[in-house]
């Protein structure tokens, strides 16, 4: 909806604005910015449809609603609004915003559009349309600024007053936000200061003026005007400024505006008011004063002075006098910060260092003020450029502050131009924009003076519109365009003709321009009139009220004797005796009636009487004092013809009559003399009065000379004290400009407070904390708001204050961030308690860490404390610094600060521990490693780690380690160890026994089933044959001695199974007899014989009588096995040995073959159960591996022994020891 | 030389057929041996391996009854080496212990016999293998 209206208005009007543009339309600009929404769509709800002006918003792009600025207004106004998008006519009742990124400038009643630029720190959108409305509309331009935060408008407001504009500021406090309007009212261009509801009727009021409507001036039109003369007399009155040297133009325009703002039409209603309103008084007075300027104003101007003027002026100055510059008309100081500035960086880039001292004067205090503070609004970015702003300003929240190098480079005065005497020496004046508002004689005089003040070559700088007029001898042009003059001449006027002239100008009109006084030189002309004068001019003297002459003129002997005596100057003692009364009544007469005394008198001489006329001639001269001019004339002729026309016939009664006269004239004279001495008895005392006045003042004067010399004295002292002061003053500007930047660069919110905990001073840290904006200082703390949770902030302060005692504590300022808060008394140098100081140190980083830390701490102690680890450091010495967990058996107390060897008692230990630490300590490389290490006599393995501990610059310092106990981990581990191989030996015993088992149940089923293979074919050989009746005796007998043999074979081998049997469950029973050994082996011998027929046994060697204990039965199984083996394994041809022999306490039987013997392997299991040696496999020798298993079981139990020698392919010995029956015993 | 018993009708064409009998145990081949000479082949014994490859080449056995000893496997080598270097030669084994028989027939033996056997089985065998 809203759209749709915009664009309705939109396309309603661009039609009508073809049209052309409307004369004398009065064109209102309005100027808002943040919160200035709602004060215009009031403004525009207030005004009425029907005003005849022309509105255009000029709304700020920061804060503008985009697309909705139109449709937001036309709401609130019953005018049209139109938004703007291209160049249109003004037209009266209409309401203009710019579309959305477009900037609005006006020219020739015509609307402008500029693509938005948006610049990155300013806005000036108001500036920039301001301006262009001044320019384009003059008078007719009205504006209007709103609620604003920048200070954008202020040198808009400032460009429509000096055009003659009106000004209307919404009331500041009445404002959203208040630094646009009152940044406008500081600068005192505001005419009117109301809230928006009531601006309307003020604007209407002032827009129905004649003046303001047509321009029409209507009584005040010259200088002559008696209202006007009184107007000027007042202000005079009121400022002591005299404005009849300004252009009645000029001041009949002001005033005509001033009438026009206070709705009145005739002069002389204003004159009244004037007489009655001392307020008015001074707004006129200001309002006439205005002088606009900007920084760098024609910027063409100060280049071409650049380039033409000032190097010239640079190079050519003495480089130890100071380069001084006057500005007059100062205004409120722009121009002579811009001249200064530019002086600087020429003197910069002449790298020359010249001492700068620009003089800027003004009769305006309050734009001195201003000019003073050297505060200008941000906008000034508009004329100034960046590089400069730099340099030259300090960026504050107030706008640009000049540097205090600018600022001390300019003196401001209150001076006037027209009547105070001005700056001399001066090597560059700058008066531009002034003249054009004095009269051209006071211009002429003006430019005299600028002679004058300027050394020789010295420039001057005129303004636009302003030339050295008639006086081109003075001074030579440089630029004629841009008023660049350079003086002429070398000498110097005389000041005084300048200004005693002046005095009379004040009060007469000029009569002529001024001209140089001429030297007195002696032409024919002066010459005449000196004999002339001397000729034809009576006798005259000029003498003061005392007689005393002054100058005497073409003396004559006739009047003037000089009398004998001292001399005298007392005209009454030089002149001739009879004419001194005549003198004195002359001149009595000429002082009382202040007029021409003409008096005669005869005088008798040596040519007859004479006919003398004394004429006294009052003189009011500044010069002269009071004076009378006296002069005497002598007129023979006239003498003889008055005595002849009034002498009567009678000459009785002529001498009568002259008695008479002369009588009369006596007591007259009488009379005149009392007079007179009366009054040189009053003049006597007054001049007695006068001479002890004169005494006392001479008497004053000693005091006073003694006073000046004591006051020079205590100057000199003050100067000594003033220039301490001054380096003084540099220091604590240095130390200020440390502790400024300090306080911004530790970023420490820091508050000042005073005694009633009002803010001093703070620092831009403290916004973190409190919402302070730089207009706080001086409020109550308390009165701000605190983003922390306060902790008793103020009574801590308060306790500070009063127990001087500092205060610490933490405060949060949510969420997560930490200060310290430091409370501490503001002590003076002189030690008195001035406030307290409160700093926020932020440790919200610390805290983080300390709980990170702390977190950190826990883990690793819980972690630490219930394991076998130690941690520890040492030093360089390798003494303990630090330990965690101390070894078992020490506390840490013991431990720290010894050194190793005092720790690990076992010195082996020690060194070893040493050397490793050595290594790191040398190498700077950990190392790991496993060491042992004794406490109370119990040796504990420790896995050690050791690093070097590092300085920040890499240094080796010391080493950290941490030791793991594994003394613990290594018992279980060898146990396990152990465990494991005990497991191993258990089960490869077992995996041999039962693979001993399976061939010892392979080799003896096989052995079984031989008997067995054999029994059963012969018993069915020998069924066969007795079925078929074949029957041999001699042939079945031996086939049936097989059959009993192979069952005797199975028997032994299932004795022998039985025997291991019993062997392993423990049944084997020997039952022991005496047994005589000789006999035993014998038999057992010749047994074996009979059943081995083809083998020889031969008893070798037999010691007798030697007798054991033991089971014959099982003895005789033992031998019988050892020979059988030792036929078995042996050659049919071989023999086998049998020996009986004693060793010691025993009785051994040795069977020996020469067989294919045994390795030393075999020896060592021969009598292993199911043992059987390779080589008796390779032979096909059968076998079970039981035989000599039995046998040395059998032995053992006899408590006797069994072992073998043998070599392989050799031959095998077994011999059987058993213990000796000792039969004595 | 035995004579073969004319009451046997098997024991005709075949009389004559020579028949190799190892065994390391001289009572196993003196049984047997006894055996196949009533029955009337010709028998030839040996006791180790040197002999039984000798015999062999000299003379020329129809049959060879072969015992393998275990737990060597010295047996089965010289069955292996037999049967490459006589293929045609029937090999009936013998043994004590239980043997893979199809390990045994891969080997080239041609029967197998477990002791201890059936007098009537091992002339069956025979007669079948010297048949075929």
């Amino acid at each position: 909806m809203h759209v749709d209206d915009s664009q309705r208005a939109v396309a309603i009007d661009v039609a009508a604005l073809r049209q052309p543009a409307h004369a004398n339309l009065l064109v209102v600009g309005i100027g808002a910015a943040e919160g200035g929404m709602d004060a215009v769509q009031r403004l525009l709800h207030a005004m009425p449809a029907d005003t005849g002006l022309a509105f255009v918003l000029v709304y700020d792009a920061r804060s503008r609603h985009d697309g909705a600025l139109a449709a937001a207004l036309v709401e609130h106004t019953s005018m049209p609004v139109v938004e703007v998008t291209e160049p249109i006519a003004l037209r009266p009742n209409q309401e203009y915003v710019a579309a959305p990124g477009l900037d609005l400038r006006v020219a020739d009643g015509t609307l402008l559009v500029h693509e938005h630029q948006p610049h990155p720190q300013l806005s000036m959108v108001v500036d920039w349309f301001f301006r262009s409305l001044s320019e384009a509309y003059g008078r007719r331009a009205i504006g209007i600024i709103l609620s604003g935060q920048t200070r954008d408008g202020t040198l808009g407001a400032q460009a429509i007053k000096e055009r003659g504009g009106m000004m209307m500021v919404q009331e500041p406090e009445t404002a959203r936000a208040h630094t646009m309007p009152q940044s406008v009212v500081a600068t005192g261009f505001a005419d009117y200061i109301v809230p928006v509801e009531e601006m309307p009727d003020y604007l209407q009021t002032y827009v129905r003026q004649p003046y303001i409507v047509d321009g029409h001036t209507a009584t005040l039109h010259d200088s002559a005007n008696p209202t006007l003369a009184a107007i000027l007399r007042v202000l005079r009155g009121h400022s002591n400024h005299d404005f009849r040297n300004y252009k009645p133009s000029t001041l009949v325009r002001r005033i005509q505006r001033r009438m026009s703002l206070r709705s009145i039409e005739h002069p002389e209603e204003y004159l009244a008011l004037l007489l009655q309103n001392e307020q008015e008084l001074t707004h006129l007075y200001y309002d006439l004063l205005i002088g606009v300027t900007r920084f760098f104003r024609d910027p063409e101007a100060f280049r071409s002075l650049d380039d033409l003027a000032l190097n010239d002026l640079i190079a050519a100055h003495p480089p130890d006098m100071p380069l001084r510059v006057w500005v007059a008309g100062c205004a409120t100081g722009e121009e002579a910060y811009s001249l200064a500035m530019l002086l600087f960086e020429r003197c910069a880039a002449a790298h020359k260092h010249l001492h700068l001292q620009v003089f800027a004067s003004d009769i305006n205090e309050t734009a001195l003020t201003f000019a003073r503070q050297g505060l200008y609004p941000e906008n000034i970015a508009l004329d100034v450029s960046p590089r400069r702003l730099e340099r030259f300003f300090i960026r504050t929240d107030a706008g640009y502050q000049v540097t205090k190098e600018l600022r001390d480079a300019v003196v401001f005065a209150a001076q006037d131009l027209t009547s105070d005497p001005p700056f001399s020496r001066l090597d560059l004046i700058s008066c531009r924009n002034l003249l054009i508002y004095l009269t051209p004689a006071v211009q002429q005089r003006v430019i005299a003076l600028f002679h004058f003040a300027l050394n020789a070559d010295g420039i001057l700088l005129l303004g636009n519109a302003e030339t050295i007029g008639s006086q081109s001898s003075l001074f030579a042009s440089i630029s004629s365009k841009w008023r660049i003059y350079r003086r002429l001449g070398e000498g110097k006027r005389d000041v005084a003709s300048l200004f005693h002239r002046s005095g009379a100008e004040r009060t007469q009109a000029p009569d002529s321009p001024t001209s140089a006084v001429a030297p007195a030189r002696s032409t024919p002309a002066t010459l005449v009139q000196k004999l002339l004068l001397e000729q034809f001019t009576p006798t005259a003297v000029l003498i003061n009220h005392q007689y005393e002459c002054l100058y005497i003129h073409n003396p004559n002997p006739f009047y003037l004797t000089v009398p004998g005596g001292e001399p005298t100057q007392n005209l009454i003692a030089l002149v001739h005796q009879e004419l001194r009364p005549l003198l004195q009544m002359a001149v009595v007469r000429a002082i009382h009636e202040q007029q021409q005394a003409v008096i005669s008198g005869h005088v008798a001489s040596s040519d007859g009487l004479r006919d003398i006329i004394i004429t006294a001639m009052p003189i009011n001269a500044a010069l002269a004092g009071d004076a009378v001019l006296v002069t005497f004339t002598t007129q023979v002729g006239a003498i003889n013809e008055a005595v002849q026309a009034a002498a009567p016939p009678d000459v009785m009664v002529l001498v009568h009559q002259l008695e008479r006269e002369l009588s009369n004239t006596r007591a007259t004279l009488q009379g005149t003399i009392q007079a007179g001495e009366a009054a040189n008895e009053k003049l006597t005392a007054a001049n007695e009065e006068v001479m002890s006045m004169n005494e006392e003042f001479q008497v004053a004067n000693e005091e006073l000379e003694t006073s000046q010399e004591e006051l020079q004295a205590l100057n000199e002292e003050l100067i000594v004290i003033n220039t301490q002061l001054n380096d003084k003053v540099a220091e604590l500007e240095v130390i200020g400009n440390d502790l400024n930047n300090l306080l911004m660069s530790t970023n420490i919110a820091t508050l000042f407070l005073d005694l009633n905990l009002c803010i001093k001073r703070f620092t831009p840290a403290t916004t973190q904390l409190f919402n302070l904006i730089p207009s706080d200082v001086g409020r109550p703390i308390s009165d701000i708001a605190k983003k922390f949770s306060d902790g008793g902030m103020l009574h801590k302060a308060q306790q500070v204050l009063e127990s001087l005692q500092p205060s610490l504590q933490e405060v949060q300022v949510p969420p997560d961030r930490w200060y310290l808060e430091r409370i501490v008394p503001y002590r003076t140098s002189d030690n008195r308690i001035e406030g307290v100081v409160i700093t926020f140190s932020d440790m919200s980083e610390i805290k983080h860490i300390n709980q990170a830390l702390r977190l950190s701490e826990v883990r690793f102690q819980t972690a630490l404390e219930h394991a076998p680890i130690t941690v520890f450091n040492q030093n360089q010495d390798l003494l303990f610094t630090w330990i965690y967990n101390p070894f078992p058996g020490t506390t840490t107390d013991q431990i720290l600060g010894r050194h190793d060897r005092e720790v690990f008692i076992v010195p082996q230990e020690a060194d070893h521990l040493i050397a490793l630490k050595q290594r790191v300590l040398t190498t700077g490389e950990g190392v790991h490693d496993q060491i042992t290490l004794t406490f109370d006599d119990q040796a504990c393995f420790y896995d050690i780690t050791i690093e070097p501990l590092r300085e920040v610059d890499g240094t080796v310092s010391g080493i950290t380690a941490a030791t793991i106990d594994l003394t613990d981990l290594k018992r279980i581990q060898q146990e396990v160890a152990e465990a494991l191989s005990n497991e191993q030996a258990a089960r490869q015993d077992a995996e041999k026994a039962t693979h001993l088992r399976d061939m010892f149940l392979s080799i003896a089923s096989h052995e079984l089933k031989t008997p067995l293979t054999t029994l059963l074919g012969t018993a069915q050989l020998l069924q066969r044959r007795a079925s078929r009746g074949d029957i041999d005796p001699e042939r079945d007998s031996k086939t049936l001695q097989m059959i009993i043999h192979q069952t005797d074979r199975m028997s032994r081998l299932i004795a022998l199974l039985l025997d291991v049997s019993q062997i392993d469950t423990g049944q084997l029973i020997i039952i022991q007899k005496r047994v005589q050994l000789e006999a035993f082996v014998r038999r057992i011998a010749d047994e074996f014989s009979a059943s081995t027929p083809t083998r020889t046994i031969n008893l070798e060697r037999v010691e007798p009588d030697l007798v054991v204990l033991g089971d014959e039965l099982r003895l005789e199984q033992v031998v019988y096995n050892l020979l059988q083996n030792a036929v078995r394994y042996s050659r049919p041809d071989t023999a086998i040995d049998i020996s009986i022999t004693q060793r010691d306490i025993e009785a051994c039987i040795s069977v020996h073959d020469f067989g294919i013997g045994m390795s030393l392997e075999a020896q060592q299991h021969i009598f292993e159960r199911f043992y059987r040696a390779r080589n008796a496999n390779k032979i096909n020798v059968s076998g079970m591996g039981i035989g000599l298993y039995v046998a040395q079981e059998i032995i053992a139990m006899h408590h006797g022994t069994i072992e073998v020698s043998s070599e392989e392919g050799v031959g095998s010995t077994f011999t059987i020891c058993l213990p000796l029956l000792l039969e004595n015993h | 030389m035995y004579t073969s018993d004319p009451t046997e009708h098997h024991v005709t064409d075949d009389a004559q057929a020579c028949i190799l009998v190892v065994d390391d145990r001289h009572e196993i081949t003196d049984f047997i041996s006894e055996i196949l000479l009533d029955e009337g082949y010709t028998v030839v014994t040996a006791h180790d391996a040197e002999q039984t490859v000798e015999i062999i080449t000299t003379a020329r056995p129809d049959l060879l009854l072969l015992d393998v000893l275990m737990p060597q496997i010295s047996g089965l080598d010289v069955l292996h080496q037999l049967h490459r270097q006589y293929p045609d030669l029937p090999i009936i084994l013998m043994s004590a212990s239980r043997l893979d028989e199809t390990l045994l027939i891969e080997a080239g033996a041609t029967a197998f016999l477990a002791k201890p056997f059936d007098m009537y089985d091992l002339l069956q065998l025979i007669e079948t293998h010297l048949s075929a």
